[in-house]
């Protein structure tokens, strides 16, 4: 009988890495699957090229960093893949998406010591890097419900969403229904307002997401837009069209809640997400981009750590006060 | 948001064993008999004497391995007023204090009125776990005139027990084993020879609760219970606290072992990177962040660990039972504690010793 040793525990929960990426990319391919329905096949090629991309680039960091051997076992690269393509136009330029790709895993993720070392999110980071490289195509969508060209460059037609007419402070033209049921120009995959809703639903009864954290994030932005609504718009419409635009429900559910970058108490998550809310609502009134979750993400991203840290101080004082009155 | 979280909600798997009731499975040995007239009830019996009972049967608790006469002292030293009968078995797979506890009410009775004698206790009761899994076996409300109260539902139930809530005061348990060892000191002047061992796990083809001599062999008592499967690791002690055991041939039955448990583990599964998830954080029941320990102790960020309250840690094992990515957690926290312990670091939170 060969026996082996180990520490204590014996035994294990069943939900792995794997399993929490799993989760994730399956929450993500109805999202691909409207993006299809809504943007013809482009969506689905746009998919693929970015995973193969993430996927490659991925090796490519793990050979050279001399880690030894290549380990795709936790599907983290290609969750980044997927989501990128989701935050851009269904025209975007093949070359485009390969680049921000190449930028996530490359420059954002792997210097840093890869999976689970990263301090910035690497689709936020990539999709970022696109933005202000190639602002042009990357703010100028395709009308909805067309099809669009696999493989060729679709140049013709394109035109801006609505979280850019709402930057242009005038009401986005669209339709609050038609918002909800992603009836709208935007970004490939932020649109599909019901659908994403229901993944958050589901990620989050799967405790894959905290709720506290896409909650506490969406709460706030939602209260910035009640409380300050931009002129000629209700309060109410306020937070629906805020709500509604640009990529802050896409954030709320897939960008922010990546777990790597996020705080890990659940009352770190609480103000790392309200934290989020108030500063993509005050980017979005003063800042120069049309669609700047990604930079509200990225900057409080930088933060994580000294919240955590700060955390443990907070928790450090309280367990003394609680030890002190004997009561555990 | 509470400080000290509710710790998880573990799968049983308490049955075949528990329904089974306890076998026995002695070897021939020649019992120990203690050199005393066997006593008639427990009034009888003064303090002192109950001391010394305890004290030449060489009772251990099975829960910490301490003699069970060393450990009424301390709570006589300390006040301790409440005592209950650890019938918990939180851990799943194990059920050695429960079915013994069924087996044996009368004797488990009067050995924790023994105790409470003992130690002038004014108020006693058997503590059993609430969640039994779906388990075949129907919990009596009462067991021989004396109380059972249902503690926790989520895993570890066990150190929780240290006070009592509703009271308002500090209150300790004693095992099932030992009460009913007790027992049998008093009323039938037998030393403990004898230990209640759950064997069960994947690879076990019939688990069963057993009273096992002390002494056998753990090999013995997995041919008794035999193999459906040959197992890579074999544990004694809980599934959630136990240690690995290499050679199970010349490792033997001892007081303190609760479980004997067989598992075929499969390694591939066990590499992946912490992605940072925080689920650590959230169950554990200390109220500490494994995830920002292993974090600080990787990095040698001695001033962040202090912060950190190692010393806390009381290797409940539920951030790695919970860890996705299937990481070491309690054992590398473990030794985080030990590196520092050894280099004299001072935690801002002294625990007072454990008595």
């Amino acid at each position: 009988m060969k026996l082996i040793g180990s520490t204590a525990p014996h035994i294990r929960t069943r939900d792995t890495s794997q399993f929490v990426m799993l989760d994730v990319m399956g929450e993500l391919l109805p999202i691909y699957f409207m993006a299809a329905y809504y943007y013809g096949m482009r969506a689905v090629v746009l998919g693929l090229i970015s995973m193969l991309t993430c996927a490659l680039a991925q090796g490519a960091a793990a050979i050279f960093s001399g880690r030894g051997s290549v380990n795709f076992r936790d599907y983290s690269p290609l969750v980044t893949g997927m989501l990128l393509p989701l935050m851009m136009p269904a025209s975007v330029d093949f070359r485009i998406l390969i680049s921000a790709g190449l930028f996530a895993i490359l420059v954002v993720k792997a210097p840093f010591g890869g999976t689970g070392e990263n301090i910035f999110n690497p689709a936020a980071g990539g999709f970022a890097f696109a933005a202000i490289c190639w602002p042009q195509a990357m703010f100028s969508y395709p009308p909805v419900q067309s099809s669009q060209p696999a493989f060729a460059l679709a140049t013709e037609g394109l035109g801006h969403s609505a979280a850019y007419a709402l930057q242009m402070d005038g009401r986005p033209g669209v339709d609050l229904l038609d918002m909800l049921l992603g009836n709208f120009i935007g970004p490939m995959g932020a649109t599909n307002i019901l659908v994403i809703l229901a993944c958050l639903v589901y990620l989050i009864a799967r405790r894959t997401v905290d709720w506290r954290l896409s909650g506490s994030f969406l709460a706030t932005a939602a209260l910035m837009a009640f409380l300050f609504p931009r002129a000629g718009l209700g309060r109410g419409a306020s937070v629906g069209y805020e709500m509604m635009s640009g990529m802050l429900l896409f954030a709320a559910v897939f960008l922010i809640t990546d777990p790597v970058t996020s705080p890990k108490r659940s009352s770190s998550k609480v103000f790392y997400g309200a934290a989020a809310g108030v500063v993509i609502m005050l980017f979005r009134r003063f800042g120069g981009f049309e669609d700047s979750c990604v930079f509200a993400i990225l900057l409080l991203n930088a933060f994580v750590y000294p919240i955590d840290r700060l955390n443990e101080r907070l928790h450090s004082r309280k367990r003394r006060k609680i030890l002190e009155t004997g009561q555990v | 948001m509470p400080l000290f979280s509710r710790g998880v909600l573990l799968e049983q798997h308490k049955e075949p064993a528990l329904s089974g009731g306890v076998q026995p499975f002695l070897s021939g040995m020649q019992e120990v008999r203690l050199q005393r007239e066997p006593a008639r009830s427990v009034t009888g019996l003064s303090q002192e004497e109950i001391l010394s009972i305890a004290e030449e049967a060489g009772i251990i608790d099975e829960m910490d391995g301490r003699p069970l006469a060393e450990k009424l002292r301390r709570f006589i030293v300390k006040n301790i007023r409440i005592v209950a009968g650890d019938g918990i078995d939180d851990q799943p797979y194990i059920s050695s204090q429960l079915a013994p506890l069924l087996a044996f009410p009368h004797q488990a009775a009067e050995g924790l009125r023994l105790v409470a004698k003992a130690i002038r206790a004014d108020d006693w009761y058997f503590a059993v776990y609430r969640d039994l899994g779906g388990a075949d076996v129907r919990i009596p409300r009462q067991i021989d005139g004396i109380r059972i109260e249902r503690v926790g539902t989520h895993y570890p139930a066990q150190v929780r027990t240290n006070f009592s809530r509703q009271q308002k005061r500090p209150q300790r348990l004693i095992g099932v084993g030992a009460l009913i060892a007790f027992y049998r000191a008093a009323f039938e002047c037998r030393a403990q020879s004898t230990a209640f061992v759950t064997v069960a796990g994947g690879c076990v083809a019939q688990p069963a609760n057993l009273e096992v001599s002390l002494g056998t062999p753990i090999l013995q008592l997995l041919e008794r219970c035999g193999l459906s499967r040959q197992p890579n690791k074999i544990i004694i002690g809980g599934s959630m606290t136990g240690i690995t055991l290499t050679d199970p041939e010349k490792s033997v039955v001892t007081p303190s072992t609760r479980a004997v448990l067989a598992f075929y583990e499969d390694w591939k599964d066990h590499r992946y990177r912490c992605i940072g998830c925080g689920k650590c954080a959230q169950v554990c029941p200390q109220g500490l962040n494994p995830y920002f320990i292993l974090r600080s102790y990787r990095r040698r960020m001695t001033r962040d660990i202090a912060q950190c309250d190692l010393n806390l840690c009381d290797g409940c094992g539920t951030c790695s039972y919970v860890c996705p990515a299937r990481l070491e957690v309690a054992g590398l926290v473990r030794q985080a504690a030990q590196y520092y312990a050894a280099r004299g670091i001072e935690f801002s939170n002294r625990q007072e010793p454990e008595e």
